[in-house]
Parts: structure tokens; sequence; C-alpha cells
């Protein structure tokens, strides 16, 4: 075989290799320390935070709907799509102030 | 078998051959594929660090209902509450937000929270003190042991006992800890909760959110209770990120506005050099079919190089090296190089549209123009 198949090859098994390994790294049931650590985190405080936002931007609502009634459908993180909310006027995008 | 095996190493070498088609083809393919994939992983990330604070937080939150708005609840309550059949305990929680300096905190007032202390013993956090989120911290330029003050109520000083790891939850990025009788008089509402938290015993959450509807009479001037279940919370993600999933259609019609050029590359770059190839192929023999299978193969290989590569690329971008320049599009309120460990979960199901998509596309591209091309005789091509 010549070289540049068997290389163009191992890469592509490479790829395929790793992508496999990291899924079920990723995808097993195998708690981790970080996993633990993260429960005991949520425990503690009795659950906060459900949004795609890290800062109380003027209420909660996008930040953990529990805390104040805000639309469900900001909790999703790629931002654009449909607005579902009849709370939203804004189409594909909005705008976050702190 | 062996023919089988010849066709794919000529597909192989095909590939080499054309390395420029090839590169163009596996750039597209990437260009399309790696902010799917990545946002993808963000997206799951996301969802996994709710669904654990949904999962690790409480079974019914209590508040009042104030014009619509969550309004706080009176301490008076709790023992009402805490002796509803199936509840466990009943927890106080005060949750806010001020400033800190020039900051939004989100300010967190519990009981529960235990720390360790220098011998390793563990302790709860005492009146004065605070935990305070890594990247407010950093922003603020604060350390352990610094004095803080909230703008809500400046002469009370707390004392930064600990650091809120930035790896345990987006959300403590911008949080403070600290006793529930502190957060009670930062917020000048002592005897008074933002929220109640109930824990129940399984089974029983259905029943004691009746009890609690049940509770008062009708003409009693008291805000009602605004009551949420765990269920009706998971409802929240569920909804809120599977509505969403039509954001795939935008992704996807942007991805097929960007596969346009590489459709026009398959088809158009190096046509005539293609052609030729194949009038050779069919002049030494070739059946047309073996030229197709060869052109599938070649396809196949293409489509696994480029969604694997662009895989690949979407885990390094984002385990490695935390998704610095795109964690802002997908979360907000992070900077650039965010702070904290960006959440990101890989899935199988992007990964198998990524590698679908990509067999879709350079399929579109090159199988017709191949079998129109094999079935026209060899002399009329080569020319």
């Amino acid at each position: 075989m010549e070289k540049g198949v068997s290389g163009l090859l191992a890469c592509i098994m490479f790829l395929v290799a790793t992508v496999v390994i990291v899924l079920s790294l990723e995808n097993g049931n195998k708690q981790t320390a970080k996993q633990a650590a993260r429960q005991s985190f949520q425990t503690a405080l009795g659950g906060v935070g459900m949004g795609a936002t890290t800062v109380p931007a003027w209420n909660f609502g996008d930040y953990d709907p529990r805390l104040q009634p805000g639309a469900y459908d900001r909790l999703y993180p790629i931002p654009g799509g449909y607005s579902y909310s009849p709370d939203r006027l804004t189409m594909v995008s909005s705008f976050q102030v702190k | 078998m062996q023919l089988h095996f010849n066709l794919f190493i000529q597909a192989v070498l095909s590939i080499l051959r054309n390395r420029d088609r090839s590169l163009v083809v596996t750039g597209c393919l990437l260009a399309v594929l790696l902010p799917f994939v990545t946002a993808m992983a963000v997206s799951e990330g996301v969802r996994e660090q709710a669904s654990l604070s949904i999962d690790n937080g409480a079974d019914l939150y209590i508040t009042r209902a104030q014009y619509g708005r969550n309004g706080p609840i009176a301490l008076d309550k709790l023992a009402e509450f805490a002796e509803i059949p199936g509840v466990v305990k009943a927890v106080p929680r005060i949750s806010g937000r001020t400033y800190l300096g020039e900051e939004l905190a989100v300010v967190v007032g519990i009981d529960s929270v235990e720390l360790l202390d220098n011998k390793n013993k563990r302790k709860n956090l005492s009146s004065g003190e605070v935990l305070i989120g890594h990247a407010l911290a950093e922003r603020l330029e604060l350390k352990k042991g610094d004095e803080l003050r909230f703008f809500l109520f400046p002469a009370m000083p707390f004392k930064i006992v600990d650091f809120i790891d930035g790896d345990l939850s987006i959300w403590a990025s911008s949080l403070v800890l600290l006793t529930f009788n502190d957060a009670a008089t930062i917020f000048k509402l002592p005897g008074f909760a933002s929220e109640i938290l109930l824990y129940s015993r399984p089974g029983t959450e259905a029943n004691i959110a009746e009890h609690l509807s049940s509770l008062g009479k009708p003409w009693d001037m008291i805000p009602p209770l605004r009551i949420q279940t765990k269920s009706i919370v998971n409802q929240y993600i569920n909804r809120g990120f599977d509505l969403q999933a039509g954001v795939f259609f935008l992704f996807y019609l942007t991805a097929f506005a960007l596969s346009i050029p590489a459709l026009l590359i398959l088809s158009g770059f190096g046509r005539g050099a293609r052609r030729k190839e194949i009038g050779i192929l069919k002049a030494t023999g070739w059946q047309t079919l073996e030229v197709l299978e060869m052109t599938c193969i070649e396809n196949i290989l293409l489509a696994l190089l480029g969604s694997m590569l662009a895989v690949v690329l979407a885990m390094l971008w984002l385990k490695a090296f935390n998704g610095i320049g795109i964690a802002p599009l997908f979360i907000s309120g992070i900077s650039w190089i965010p702070e904290f460990k960006v959440p990101s979960l890989f899935t199988p199901m992007p990964v198998l549209f990524s590698f679908l998509f990509g067999i879709v596309l350079t399929m579109l591209g090159t199988v017709i123009t191949t079998w129109k091309t094999a079935i026209t005789p060899p002399l009329t091509t080569m020319n």
C-alpha cells in the first residue's frame, strides 16, 4: 500500500477513534468527582440557575425561572429561532444589559 | 471482495490525487459543521448543569404571588409547611440581586452551606462571612480575607472566607453566598424569605402541592401562594430546550446556504480533469457501477474526514481552549476569554448528523455528474 494511502487512512481512523473515546467518556454513567461536587453544591443551595446566562440582568427570568416567572424559551443557549414566548418581542436577537 | 478492496484503494488514491478538490471540500464541511457541533455541545453542557440544578434542588418552591410576580413569604408559615404530610424538611432561602461595586451579583442566603476549616473539619458559614463566585471576585479584584460591603446595606461589612469554584456551575460565577439572617438583613426584610424550599418523600409532591393550594380562605387578605414543583420546573427545561429546537432549522438553513459553494466546487472544480479520468477508467475496462462505487467510497471518506475533523476541533476548542471567542455567543454575561469552565457535552446525535450531512452534501455534488460522465462514450469524455 502506498505511503499516502496508509497515512490518510490512519488520519481518518485516528479522528474516528478520538471522537468515539470522547463520546464514550462523556456519556458514560461513571460519576466523576467533579460531578459529585456539582451535585453537592446544588444540594447545599437548594438549586440555583437554569438559563444560559451568568448574570441576573434586569430580572431573574433568564437566570432561573424558579426565582421569577420568565420566558422558558430563553433557557436554550443558542441564539435565534422563533420566539415562542408572548412576552418577547425580538425574533432573532436580543440584548443583555448588566 | 478483492474488487471492492481495490476500489477502496483507488478512492483513497483519487482523494490524494485531487488534493486541491479534497482540501476545498473538507474545508467547506468544516466551516459548516464546526459551529454547529460546538453550539450543540455548549447547549447540552448548559442543559446538563440545569438538570443537575433541578434534580438536586428542592421538591417544591413556595413564594407569595404578588401582582403576578414572586413575592416574599413570611417565616411564620415555616412550621405549618413542615407539618404537611410527606414534607421531610422546610428550608427558608433568600435569593436576590444587588450591586457589589459596579457589578450585579446574585445573593443567596441559606443556612445549609458548609465549609472546610483549616483542620479540614466541616463548619457552617457564620454570620459576617461570605463565599463569592471566582469570576465576580476577579472582576472586583477581591481576595480571600478581603472585606466587602453590599450597596443595599453598606454599614455591614462581610469577610470573604472562600471563593466558589467556577467549575461547579456557570451560575456560581456572579454568586455571593451568605447566611439566611445576613441576607435578610442586607435586603432589609427580616422575618421573610424569598422562597421556602420543601423537601418531600418520593411520590408525595403532588399531594403537598394540593394541600398548599387549599390553605387559607378566599376572603383572606393575603396574597396567594405560588407553588412550583420539581416536575413543573422540569417542564421549563424541557419546553425551553425542546421548543428552541427550531434553531436547528436556522442552523441547517445557514449550513445549506454555506454548502452551495461546496456543491458548485464539487460539481465544477476540476471537472475537466475528472471527466478525463473517468473516460480513461472506462476505456481501460471499468464498468459504470465500479466508477460509481469508487466515487461513493471517495465521498464517504471525505464526509468522514470533514465531519470527524469538525468534531475533534470542536472538542479541542471547548475542552482545551475553553471556548475562547465562541462561549459568549451562547452564554451571556461572560467575557470572550471565559473566567470559568464553559460547560460542554458531546452527544452522539450531532456527530451522526454531521457525518450524514457530509455524505448528503458530497453525494449531491458528484454522483449525478459522475454517472452522466460514466455513461458517455470514453472517446467523447477524454476529448
